[in-house]
């Protein structure tokens, strides 16, 4: 009898070993190559430069040096850094923080949510390229004619066109996230809402005490999720302004994209490679100080 | 209701109400600009079609006849009409929500539901690829595509989307972590496998959020022309027809028509939303990142 038992389970491990195997295969397979082989060739290509017979060639760190020095010195690559750094502050934690109190107010079924809920929702569901041909076209059309000045047709133009598309970007970003902590706020106990209720709590301290609490890892993981995109994200530059914006427009992450897309051979990528890890450099770190930060400030479950 | 929560309602709803005006505001502005000829779209661009112009219909079907992308092939240059580029959105699609939900999935559940360490490593390694991006691999991914020659290939962005290090792991990994182990043990003692067991008792369980994730990775594949447009650049898709077609200076490419065009595309996410509201913006949690 025992050793039946004892032959079962060997047989069960062995099932678990066989799925297991056959499971992971393929992502692992995916992940060694997409990811690991992609970082470290990704890393040596930092250290390579491109030769007129059309090979690498070891480079050392002037990759490195030229990224430095554009950093410090080249008025494109400092405006497309600031750019980068206000399209964060903008999407991440200012949307994110209006996000969180629309998802509360509509949890909390306010007058006609289901409505907003669908309103808040569209943008995220149709392609932005349509938003994007929306907002341009009634940007010139419908400006002039509503405000009666020629001239606010033009307000997608350089220098202004990159606040523009933020602040159009923004406004139709609410409702991406909203998913995320409308299913957190989902788990947040009836009872002790019942329970806040009936001490007399309103909806501000409600929000505070009970539902922040609960739903606080998930604005940690987004907040996080949204660093890491500082130097990789574009937003809606791309959309309004194809692969030829002007550079008081552009993001670091606009910039590689359409150096990448636009790559005839390989020539540029090094100095992308450098320039990616560079800044891989500084966000890790700060993705890491900000999620202990958070974690030590906010508010626990309990 | 006390006076502090109705105050609060009433105000949210004014934002919200505010909010959502602005929104149906644009979409119904853009749907009737529309059906307006090139003339009355520049002349009263704020008014309904104008009895003069008439409402015109057939804006969209000369959008759909005219959004073209131009391809430089060797024999010169060829067009990819809209029939082309919708058959390959189908295609891009459906194959990387598949691939992308189910070996998600499938991990989840390995990692979530067996007691290896090597489970456990994994967990943990898809935890710090989360939370430590990389930034600028943009050049070596192209570069690596193309010297895998799976570059330009549907074959090749399907086992590129097949990244299982993502937040949609941790929203399958907690619903399959809270399914008892009971289950696993009794299909067992009833001689099921482990494949029969993942899709038979297992993945039913999850079926809810399954299909939730896959609706949000539809529509955003669907919406995406950025990373086809990079790796794909011979099967244009619809959305990147759209993104070409709004630049474009031809005489046929009137506001007008470019708006007839951006509701076109619109179509198939619209059915989708409309059929499933509830099942998309029903609960999709994740414990969030610890640790």
């Amino acid at each position: 009898m025992k050793n039946n038992i004892i032959k079962r389970e060997k047989r069960y491990k062995k099932e678990e070993v066989i799925f297991l195997a056959t499971a992971l295969a393929i992502p692992l397979l995916q992940f060694a190559i997409f990811y690991i082989a992609v970082n470290f060739n990704s890393i040596l290509l930092s250290f390579k430069s491109y030769t007129e017979t059309g090979s690498y060639v070891f480079a050392g760190f002037n990759n490195f040096k030229q990224v430095i020095d554009d950093i410090l010195h080249e008025s494109n690559t400092i405006y497309m850094l600031k750019n980068s750094f206000i399209m964060y502050l903008f999407t991440s934690p200012l949307i994110l923080l209006l996000t969180l109190t629309i998802s509360y107010s509509v949890w909390k079924k306010v007058y006609f949510s289901k409505f907003f809920s669908i309103m808040l929702f569209l943008p995220s569901v149709l392609p932005s390229i349509v938003f994007v041909i929306i907002g341009r076209l009634s940007i010139q059309t419908l400006l002039p004619v509503i405000f009666g000045d020629p001239t606010l047709g033009e307000i997608l133009n350089p220098p202004d066109g990159f606040m523009v598309v933020l602040i159009y970007q923004c406004l139709l970003g609410f409702g991406g996230n909203m998913i995320y902590f409308l299913g957190a706020m989902g788990n947040v106990s009836n009872e002790l809402v019942e329970y806040g209720q009936l001490e007399g709590v309103n909806a501000f301290q409600e929000f505070a005490h009970i539902v922040f609490p609960q739903i606080y890892p998930t604005l940690i993981s987004l907040i996080v999720v949204g660093v890491a995109n500082i130097f990789t994200a574009y937003g809606f530059i791309l959309s309004f302004y194809g692969t030829a914006a002007d550079y008081s427009l552009r993001t670091i992450g606009y910039n590689i994209y359409i150096n990448v897309y636009g790559s005839v051979n390989y020539y540029d990528y090094p100095y992308y490679a450098a320039l990616g890890l560079l800044f891989t450099a500084v966000v890790i770190p700060a993705v890491l100080l900000i999620r202990k930060g958070m974690e030590k400030i906010g508010p626990k479950e309990d | 209701m006390k006076k502090g929560n109705r105050l609060f309602a009433v105000a949210s709803s004014i934002i919200l109400g505010i909010y959502s005006l602005f929104i149906l505001f644009l979409v119904l502005w853009a749907f009737m600009s529309a059906f307006k000829s090139n003339l009355d779209f520049r002349y009263h661009p704020l008014s309904l079609p104008s009895a003069k112009y008439g409402w015109n219909v057939k804006n969209f079907i000369t959008a759909y006849e005219v959004m073209r992308v131009p391809l430089a092939t060797a024999e010169g240059i060829k067009y990819i009409y809209a029939t082309e580029m919708l058959f390959n959105s189908v295609v891009y699609t459906l194959g990387c929500t598949f691939v992308s939900v189910f070996i998600t999935c499938l991990v989840a559940y390995c990692c979530s539901r067996f007691r290896y360490k090597f489970c456990s490593i994994l967990y943990y390694t898809v935890i710090v690829v989360i939370t430590m991006p990389i930034v600028g691999a943009l050049p070596s991914e192209v570069q690596m595509s193309k010297n895998l020659h799976i570059f330009d290939t549907f074959f090749g962005i399907f086992f590129m989307k097949s990244y299982f290090a993502n937040i949609n792991f941790l929203v399958f990994y907690a619903i399959f972590k809270n399914i008892p182990k009971t289950y696993t043990e009794a299909s067992q003692i009833d001689g099921a496998g482990q494949w029969r067991i993942f899709f038979q008792i297992i993945f039913p369980l999850a079926k809810a959020t399954t299909l939730a994730v896959g609706l949000l990775l539809f529509i955003q594949f669907w919406n995406d022309y950025s990373v086809p447009m990079l790796y794909l650049p011979s099967k244009p898709v619809i959305a990147y027809g759209l993104y070409v077609f709004q630049n474009s200076r031809s005489g046929e490419a009137t506001n007008p028509i470019k708006l007839a065009a951006s509701f076109l595309v619109c179509i198939p996410i619209l059915i989708i939303f409309v059929c499933f509201r509830e099942k998309l913006m029903a609960n999709i949690s994740f414990g969030g990142l610890k640790g």
